[in-house]
């Protein structure tokens, strides 16, 4: 079992372009949304059939940012009550307390230090398909 | 009572020569002798001290004896830190200790009186310093916040863009998608240049806050200042700007922070105007006692969400309109001016109604 589709929320359409690029040459058949920013997000999540087998979410953003859309996902209830939606926080934060209050939040999967990896491409795709 | 080898001239000579002021209450509270640093601490003659009411010299703590018992005998120690008077008016700060005694013709009261205000001063010195650390800390962190978020991510996705770009070359990826990248890579390069440019902002921000003390204006010089240079811009938005000073343009004030602080509030509101509407712009100064202002800036402008927004209104890079440029430092520095001066800014926003920013401060400027 493969990825099917990948939301990604980041500010820089750079970081979204690139973690594209990464997902598609991983696997050709993933289907890959851009949001710029929280807000976005949900409004994507909120008019969307399927639910995304994986988030991968920037922590610092103008407008609606990472924790943010956390909480306002929760309180959505759409695809979060489903086990099967892995978040995963991209971000070039170096805060401790970032990276504790995203762990702790029990939405997130994992915390990844930016740029992405093909070999955290991998780590996801496992942590997805167990 | 006389000690061996001390003679009672001796004693007095103690009392008389001692470093610190020393007066004799009589059970009345009246004051029957002061020594020589009585005299020179307040400037009256023995003569003119004695018989006179002991709250002459604290006029702004007691008017009446019974004041006075209450206030030194009232717990165990008899040790006040108090505002003496000299003649003439002008006050300093001293410490006092008591003691009540049996003396052979009656109770009486011995008062010590030494001067603080050398201490007192080097004390809110240290106060200041303790502030303006604070203030530094702060700018600190923001930078190195700054330096991550701004400088350090677009280089790591500069640097991920140009290993896409090589690895394309090898894999002879079309040349769209070449061409693609290569405006990514320069628009990388530029927001490294922004996040330079946003560093040496706040830089300006802590000059702002450093020169605070250096110099004063009147309020009606600093806001003529910040209308003057945003003429061009008050003008081609066709914005009314309302000020109302109130009475108080006269009014000194350590003008750079304040101007900056007025500067980032005035031009948001002109920069997050409601599209279709002629921005209305008010900006109000109250006094509410000698030392404590109120500046109320009003809009009409976009406005922003307060339920979304609680919280963080003034955190760094927070910006509540993504589409409009601009840094997310402005409210931040604002808060920052009016943090160091020991203020407090309230905002209300509705949106698409306008906001309100009101502040209160105190002006470290004693008005004459």
């Amino acid at each position: 079992m493969s990825l099917r589709k990948v939301l990604l929320i980041d500010d820089d359409d750079a970081v979204n372009f690139l973690n594209r690029r990464k997902l598609k040459d991983f696997d050709p058949e993933c289907e890959v949304i851009e949001a710029i920013d929280g807000q976005e997000a949900l409004n994507y999540l909120a008019e969307t059939d399927s639910c995304p087998d994986v988030i991968l979410l920037d922590l610092n953003m103008p407008g609606l940012d990472g924790f943010g859309f956390l909480k306002k996902y929760e309180e959505m209830g759409k695809c979060c009550n489903e086990s099967r939606v892995f978040v995963f926080i991209v971000t070039s934060s170096l805060r401790e307390e970032d990276k504790v209050k995203a762990v702790t939040s029990g939405l997130v999967n994992g915390y990844f230090e930016k740029p992405l990896s093909e070999n955290q491409i991998k780590i996801i795709n496992r942590l997805f398909s167990n | 009572m006389t000690e061996p080898g001390l003679n009672k001239t001796t004693f007095e000579a103690i009392v008389e020569y001692n470093p610190n002021a020393l007066l004799v209450l009589g059970g009345d509270g009246n004051i029957t002798y002061s020594n020589q640093k009585g005299e020179t601490l307040f400037g009256y003659s023995k003569n003119e001290l004695k018989g006179q009411p002991v709250q002459l010299l604290f006029p702004r703590h007691f008017d009446n004896q019974s004041q006075f018992r209450k206030m030194f005998f009232e717990g165990a120690d008899t040790r006040r830190e108090l505002t003496a008077s000299k003649k003439g008016g002008t006050d300093f700060t001293v410490e006092t200790g008591l003691t009540e005694m049996d003396a052979h013709d009656g109770a009486v009261i011995l008062l010590s009186i030494t001067d603080i205000t050398d201490r007192v001063n080097r004390e809110a010195t240290i106060k200041k310093q303790l502030t303006e650390l604070k203030v530094a800390g702060n700018y600190l962190e923001q930078l190195a916040y700054i330096s991550a978020h701004d400088i350090k991510n677009p280089i790591i996705t500069l640097d991920d863009l140009v290993n896409e770009l090589l690895r394309s070359k090898d894999l002879k990826a079309d040349d769209m998608q070449l061409l693609k990248m290569q405006q990514k890579v320069i628009a990388q390069m530029r927001k490294t240049n922004k996040g330079i440019n946003d560093i040496l902002k706040l830089r300006q921000g802590l000059l702002v806050k450093e020169s605070a003390d250096s110099g004063q204006m009147t309020l009606g010089a600093i806001i003529g200042n910040i209308t003057d240079t945003l003429r061009a811009d008050i003008e081609n938005t066709n914005t009314s700007l309302k000020v109302n000073l109130n009475g108080l343009s006269d009014i000194q004030f350590p003008y750079l922070y304040l101007q900056s602080a007025f500067y980032n509030l005035i031009t948001n509101a002109i920069k997050y105007r409601k599209p279709g509407r002629d921005p209305l712009i008010t900006f109000d100064a109250n006094r509410i006692d000698e030392r404590t202002y109120r500046f109320v800036v009003t809009d009409n402008g976009l406005g922003f969400d307060m339920a979304t927004n609680k919280g963080h209104l003034f955190g760094i890079f927070k910006r509540f309109h993504p589409k409009i440029e601009g840094t997310g430092l402005g409210l931040h520095i604002v808060k920052s001016i009016v943090d160091a001066y020991g203020g407090e800014i309230v905002v209300n926003s509705e949106v698409d109604k306008g906001t309100t920013f009101d502040i209160i401060l105190k002006n470290p400027i004693l008005a004459q």
